[in-house]
Parts: C-alpha cells; structure tokens; sequence
C-alpha cells in the first residue's frame, strides 16, 4: 500500500490496491502464524501477535493473563483465505469463518481483532478485540 | 539577478508561500495523525511514512483541484459573463470570443506574438484554449488522485472500525468524497464571486486587481 504521489493518476488504483506489493505478504504471513499459534494451543505466541491495545484490552475483560484469557476465547478454526485488502497501516484478512483486522507496527503486522462475524451495517462483532 | 527578482517577485514569493505553507501542512497533518493513532492505541508513524500516506495526499489535493476548478470556471466564465463595474469583468458588450483582430491571432498577428498565435489552424484553436485547457487538466488530475487517496484513507479508517472496505466506485458516490470536495467548492466560489463584487465599490491602490482609486463604481474591465 505504499505509493507516491506523484505517480501518474492512472496507475494509482493500481498501485494503491497494492496489487502485488509485499506489505499484502506480510499480512497474510502474520495472520496464518496466528492462526498457527491458535491451532497449536500456543498462546504465549498468539499473544505476541496481538496489537497492545487488543491485548490490554483482552486481558482486562478476562482479569487474566493474556495467555489463559485467549485460550478462553474459542476462536474460529478458519476456513480458506478468500481476501486480503490493506490499506496504509491497517488490513483485513477474511477467511471462510473468520476475518481478522491487522495493524501495522514498527516489528510488523498485529492483530487488532480476531474471532470476527460480519453485522452490517454496524462494525464485525468480534471476539477479541482492542478499545 | 536582482532585476530577476523583482521582475520574477510575484511568483516567486507565491512559489516559497507554496512550500512553507505545505511543509507547515505536513508537520501539522503528521502530528493531528499521530494524535489519533496514539488515541486508539495504534502505531505512529514516521514523517517520510506520513509524506506518501493516502491521508497526506487526500488533504493536498482536495484543496489543489478547488483552486484549480475556480480559476479554470474564471478564465472560462469571464469570456461570457460580465459584472458591471467590476475590473474583473470585460467591459459591458464584450463578452464572447472576440474577433481575430481583437485577439491578435491569424492574419492579425503581430511581430511579436506567439508563433502558435500566427500559425493558425488547430494549433492556433488550441493555443487560444491552452490556460483552460491545462488548468481542467491539473483540475481533473487532481480531483482523480483526491478520489483515489480519499478512498485509501476512508478504507483505512473503516478498518480501524472494524468495517469492510469499500470499492472506489462506491467511494465516488460516498458522502465523504463530496463533503471533500463540496467544502472545498463553495469557499472557491465564495471568494471568486464576492470579489467580483467587492471590487466594484472598494480599491487597492497599485493593484491591477482594482480599479483606479478615483474610477467610478461604474467602470467595468479597467485595472489600475
């Protein structure tokens, strides 16, 4: 999703839709390692994964340790990756079964929310989740 | 040198008024960005990061295609519509195109007009609508990469909300794209049309914007 202004209008879309870029690998690869960790019960790594804010903010709904919090959790087993759509520092990742938001920081892409279902026209509800 | 400025000064002083203000716009929009990501608990991110980001772009050419789109409808608008004793006006009974003699062009020519001027033809149409024609251009480029960051950064707040994206073509017929746009307008308007007006009854002494100081307030299309 990175671009530059002065690129001619018309490539734009292209390039703003981050066709091919790698910021879209990247998201995908920290969303399967949490989808990893869950499968594995590996919920120090899972928790690592999350963005700080989604991490307070599950451990203080749970008065718990984040680790034990998750577990709680029951997230989703997803199904299989049907999009990726990143825009600047934040993305969303869909399976069949889940979509998860990711956020980007200085050591890469974390988890704003996981264990999400669509309610539209409101926000996904998700299960976990920041603020 | 120094004759370089001062017969170069108006746009110079405008092209570093450009600069400083859009650097000031920068660091502004980097900070006020921060602030919002730091309030929901989010990365911050770099000055550089900031400079190509969607928001950045979003907010520079939202208000260049308005300032373009304004004086592309006034060097439009004024070759038809007249304001009785305006400066900004052509005087009463001129409005139209004007003849080729009053235009200098063709056979009218003079030695020192602009080859295009001279040549005739399609060149000499289209350089008789050139100021129009790159100004709808940098209009209509500006107005497209608005849309197109807009959308970026639309996408990128509704994520933050845990809403899905949406398309560009939705994007257009978004109430965020037209409250962009539509803010941006009618300022432009504002100010183009109240000028118009005011210059009738006010004065700027030395400035070709206005009339004489002494000229009456029915004397249209002269500039002091």
């Amino acid at each position: 999703m990175r671009w530059w202004l002065s690129a001619p209008a018309l490539i734009l879309p292209l390039i703003l839709t981050g066709c091919g870029s790698g910021q879209d690998e990247a998201v995908r690869e920290s969303a399967a390692d949490f989808n990893a960790a869950v499968s594995a019960k590996d919920w120090a790594r899972a928790c690592d994964l999350l963005a700080p804010e989604t991490r307070g903010e599950v451990e203080s709904a749970a008065k718990s340790p984040c680790t034990s919090a998750l577990a709680e959790e029951d997230l989703p087993a997803p199904g299989a990756l049907e999009q990726v759509d990143v825009f600047g520092t934040t993305a969303e990742v869909r399976y069949r079964g889940d979509t998860l938001f990711m956020t980007e920081f200085a050591d890469g892409w974390h988890l704003l929310a996981a264990g999400c279902t669509p309610q539209p026209p409101k926000p996904y509800d998700c299960s976990v989740h920041g603020g | 040198m120094r004759r370089f400025l001062e017969e170069n000064s108006l746009s110079l002083v405008f092209g570093g008024l450009f600069l400083a203000t859009l650097v000031g716009q920068a660091f502004a929009g980097w900070h006020l960005l921060n602030d919002e990501l730091f309030a929901e608990g989010l990365h911050q991110i770099s000055f550089g990061r900031y400079l190509t980001s969607a928001s950045f772009a979003v907010d520079v050419t939202e208000n260049w295609q308005s300032e373009y789109l304004q004086f592309l409808l006034y060097v439009i608008f004024t070759v038809w519509l007249l304001q009785r004793g305006s400066p900004e006006s052509k005087p009463l009974g001129h409005a139209g195109k004007e003849s080729d003699e009053e235009q200098k062009v063709g056979a009218y020519a003079q030695d020192d007009s602009p080859r295009l001027a001279r040549v005739g033809g399609i060149r000499t149409a289209l350089y008789s609508r050139s100021l129009g024609i790159v100004m709808g251009a940098i209009f209509l480029m500006s107005w497209l990469v608005q849309s197109v960051a807009g959308w970026a950064d639309f996408n990128e707040t509704r994520l933050r909300q845990l809403r899905d994206p949406i398309s560009w073509g939705s994007y257009l017929l978004n109430s965020d794209f037209w409250s962009r746009t539509l803010q941006n307008w009618q300022s432009e308007f504002l100010a183009v049309g109240s000028m118009a007006v005011l210059a009738i009854y006010l004065r700027q002494r030395g400035s070709p914007e206005s009339k004489p100081v002494g000229s009456p307030h029915d004397a249209t299309g002269i500039e002091g």
